[in-house]
């Protein structure tokens, strides 16, 4: 039996799934990345480091607040400029304002159809209303974080090296909080939409990868973690992290201590149990997701569960902000040229970026590590372990199961080809 | 990439222009399901992008609903495209009174910084229509 899905829906960038089996044994499995390399790394090279963040913001426009925030920290790293707490927290903000959009997106647009037995959300419009009214509502919330915060929904426009350009209002702070402590009820009602899914009975065991949190669920961090004893700095994952290329993907492949790993949701969870929020470790017993957790199909409840930290969080932050009050800052000023590397967790997992810089303030040499392309080899590694399991149950099943799984991951393909081959000699 | 930007292009100098009371220029980026918020509250919405469609580089035509869904065709996805949105908003009955697409053919769409002779073409012939058709109302 051969299965070749070309263009697989519901998932950001454009990848094929191939299927080659005979008399019940799995002979082939690709997951074929076929999306265009882009070469962003070689676009910054030269570029001055206030041009940097807004170029390699263009790398996603699903998580464009991360590559700006990320690529901020490494520049400030490589020119040595601390910035302020207003500015730490606010990019905090930011930064939980893109988790929950891009986990909403994903959620309920993405892979809740999986799960009614429908195409796409427009189906559900009609027959579930409440379900998408409720999504949509939870949505806009998000895009209002990153609007008051960035300045627009996506492809923010304040955040800036050593700061920000412009600070939100307090009164608008203020109607954020009010909006997100009156979504909640919202939130309640998703973990039981969530909570009553079907997740298919898969289980395999991987590394999990993620920042450790230093006594909060991570975004930002210095150190990264894995549940095979990976333990070092931020600053030296090109030493743990191996990519290669493999002839099906224009994106690079990834392996850590042993062939494939994970990072994302399920990988920060199990991480960093210990470090989310009251409310939710009581919506991840609900949703039966915790720190032995193996089965990437619930990653969704891992999302909804960050989904419900990220607005807890959210409220706390927007509280410190207007408790010590918003002061404009006078941007630091770099201290030199020399090298930097930040790591972020974005929605789809770690992000790295580190650039070297010249002493005129332009980069010399740039690597950007997306969180899809360290996911692709365990994509492709559950695949193998779940085909054989399905081989008997046709086609349509294997296909519709192996969707699903993928979706699951929600991975980015358009950020996953951006650095084929990018030689700065 | 050149001539992609003819639209940011077009928001930046109208949006530096004085506007009729009630009208506001967004420049959105890569939206996607935000236009939903985007428009809420507004009867007419007029997108303007660089849309391939074969015709002469600079030149510009109008696109409404059904026109940009014959252009795009497909469901939602995570692109949540201009036509995946339109399809959502239009299953919700969300969709603004009047809904248009001011659509620029572009020349050069490749990794350059500013637009081509083509593309600055088409930003004047779109901020021309546009403003005409602001000065008259329609």
């Amino acid at each position: 039996m051969k299965i070749a899905v070309q263009h697989l829906a519901r998932i950001e960038g454009h990848a094929n799934l191939v299927i080659d089996s005979a008399r019940g044994t799995l002979r082939e499995l690709r997951l074929e990345i076929v999306e265009s390399p882009r070469f962003f790394e070689a676009m910054l090279k030269g570029k001055h480091y206030t041009e940097v963040a807004p170029i390699a913001a263009r790398i996603c426009g699903i998580c464009s607040n991360s590559h700006t925030l990320v690529s901020l920290c490494a520049t400030e790293q490589a020119l040595g400029i601390e910035v302020s707490e207003q500015t730490r927290i606010l990019r905090l903000l930011l930064a939980h304002g893109e988790i929950l959009q891009s986990h909403l997106l994903q959620l309920f647009f993405l892979a809740i159809p999986d799960y009614y037995g429908v195409s796409s959300i427009l189906p559900l419009v009609r027959s579930e209303r409440a379900l998408v009214g409720h999504a949509l509502q939870l949505k806009k919330l998000a895009n209002d974080i990153c609007r008051i915060v960035g300045g627009r929904p996506v492809h923010p426009v304040t955040p800036t090296v050593g700061g920000f350009l412009r600070l939100p209002e307090a009164a608008e702070l203020q109607g954020l909080r009010r909006d997100l402590v009156a979504a909640l009820p919202d939130l309640e009602a998703s973990v039981d939409i969530f909570a009553a899914l079907d997740y298919p009975d898969f289980e395999r065991e991987t590394e999990y990868f993620s920042l450790r949190g230093d006594g909060d669920y991570p975004i930002f961090g210095r150190r990264l973690v894995s549940s095979a004893g990976v333990d070092c700095a931020v600053a030296d994952y090109q030493q743990v992290i191996e990519e290669y290329l493999v002839p099906h993907s224009n994106a690079k492949f990834a392996r850590l201590s042993g062939e494939s790993f994970m990072v994302g949701a399920l990988a920060r969870l199990r991480n960093n149990f210990d470090h989310l929020s009251p409310m939710a470790t009581q919506v991840a017993a609900a949703l039966e997701v915790g720190p032995t957790t193996c089965n990437p199909y619930r990653i969704l409840a891992a999302r909804l569960v960050e989904v419900v930290h990220g607005v807890e969080r959210a409220i706390h932050l927007i509280d410190d902000l207007l408790l010590a009050g918003l002061a404009p800052e006078e941007l630091p000023t770099p201290k030199g040229p020399g090298w930097g590397a930040a790591a972020i967790e974005a929605p789809r997992g770690l992000l790295f970026h580190a650039y070297r810089y010249a002493a005129d303030g332009r980069i010399e040499q740039a690597d950007c590590v997306i969180p899809t392309a360290q996911n692709l080899a365990n994509i492709e590694a559950d695949l193998r372990a779940l085909v054989p399991q399905l081989l008997s149950s046709g086609r349509e099943e294997l296909t519709r199961q192996c969707e699903k799984l993928i979706r699951a991951y929600d991975p980015c393909v358009s950020c996953s080809t951006h650095l084929l081959t990018v030689d700065f000699a | 990439m050149g001539d992609d930007g003819i639209g940011v292009t077009v928001a930046e100098r109208l949006a530096g222009e004085p506007l009729p009371a009630g009208v506001a220029v967004v420049e959105a980026g890569t939206i996607g399901l935000g236009l939903l918020d985007l428009w809420q509250g507004y009867e007419r919405v007029w997108l303007v992008d660089a849309v391939r469609m074969g015709r002469s580089p600079g030149s510009w035509r109008w696109l409404d609903a059904a026109d940009l869904l014959c252009l795009e065709p497909g469901g939602f996805d995570a692109h949540a495209g201009p036509a995946g949105v339109l399809q959502l908003a239009m299953a919700l009955d969300a969709l603004p009174q009047e809904f248009s697409l001011l659509a620029v053919e572009p020349g050069l769409v490749e990794r350059r910084m500013g637009l081509s002779m083509a593309g600055r073409r088409g930003v004047a012939a779109a901020l021309a229509e546009l403003r005409r058709r602001l000065e008259c109302g329609e």
